[in-house]
């Protein structure tokens, strides 16, 4: 046991993730069990710390729908799947105390057609105040038009930005082992 | 029609469309893989059931613990089927139940009541 320990460096990882807060990671291959048996567990974790309802909801909801944007629009797939079913895709997600809140981050390869799509929301909708979050969250809702290839109806990243205490922060990196695809990395405050 | 009786699951909730008394009842979280393939089947299972004729009064009670963006879309768009149902002249009641400081939830109940003026939208909290 401590010659394996040695040799994965993980004592250090963990020693790592505590000093930097870390409440949750996962980096690997996501599906919807996989989602659902995390959700559970974070959400005991939560009720035992005693935090508050709304909180305890914001951060889960978070954390539902950056997974499952991992499981929908990842670059790296383990399933050739067009139908949008149990899909299983990589990706990373992370959960740190953050001054008395929490942070939610993840991040996962994309093709460079999500990058463009995303690149142009995501500009757009860093700049908005919340009360314009909010107006085009509403918009979003009522519009009938799917976006092409949008399996979660569009309204994912509005969603986090409304829930976000700060405004959404995200980033795109060159993806080590896939030159034609970047590396998309979000995060949102609770 | 048949009753449509689907037991719920950790993503689905429990969903009862009992045409024989003329009441729907959805009740739990909603978070599929895929929130549209399975609202979908209930919007069209519902518009089925409202292209038949009838005068008695429909009652719809939703209480729903989480929904994620895409059921939250699919949802709005369930009501949405209600509301043309009722714009057809048929009399349709909405219980949105929602636990007091779920402010997701109430808000998402307060923009139904404000798109859908021909449905009797009743806001429930409890604790």
């Amino acid at each position: 046991m401590s010659a394996i320990l040695h040799e994965f460096k993980l004592e250090e990882f963990s020693k790592l993730a505590a000093s930097h807060e870390v409440f949750f990671y996962y980096s690997g291959f996501v599906s919807q069990p996989i989602i659902e048996a995390t959700a559970d567990a974070i959400r005991m974790r939560l009720e035992s710390k005693e935090v508050r309802f709304p909180s305890q909801r914001k951060l889960l909801g978070a954390f539902i729908e950056m997974a499952q944007n991992i499981v929908h629009y990842s670059a790296e797939s383990l399933t050739e799947n067009e139908e949008g079913n149990d899909e299983i895709r990589f990706g990373t997600l992370c959960i740190t105390s953050s001054d008395g809140g929490y942070r939610v981050n993840c991040s996962n390869p994309v093709s460079m057609e999500v990058f463009e799509r995303l690149d142009r929301k995501l500009s757009v909708l860093s700049k908005m105040t919340l009360d314009e979050i909010k107006v085009s969250y509403r918009k979003a809702l009522k519009s009938d038009d799917r976006e092409e290839n949008s399996k979660g109806g569009g309204i994912g990243l509005l969603t986090l930005a409304k829930d976000s205490k700060e405004p959404i922060e995200y980033a795109f990196t060159d993806c080590p082992h896939i030159p034609s695809a970047k590396t998309f990395h979000l995060s949102v405050t609770i | 029609m048949d009753n449509l009786i689907l037991k719920g699951t950790k993503t689905t909730p429990e969903v009862e469309m009992r045409y024989d008394r003329h009441s729907i009842s959805m009740k739990g979280e909603a978070y599929p893989e895929n929130a549209v393939a399975y609202f979908g089947k209930l919007i069209d299972e519902l518009n089925r059931y409202l292209a038949v004729p009838e005068t008695r009064p429909l009652c719809v009670s939703m209480d729903l613990k989480y929904l994620n963006s895409a059921s939250t879309k699919m949802l709005y768009k369930f009501v949405e089927a209600l509301d043309r149902g009722a714009q057809k002249g048929r009399t349709i009641d909405l219980d949105w139940c929602f636990e007091s400081d779920d402010s997701m939830l109430e808000d998402f109940g307060e923009d139904l009541r404000e798109s859908f003026p021909n449905l009797e939208i009743k806001l429930a909290a409890y604790n």
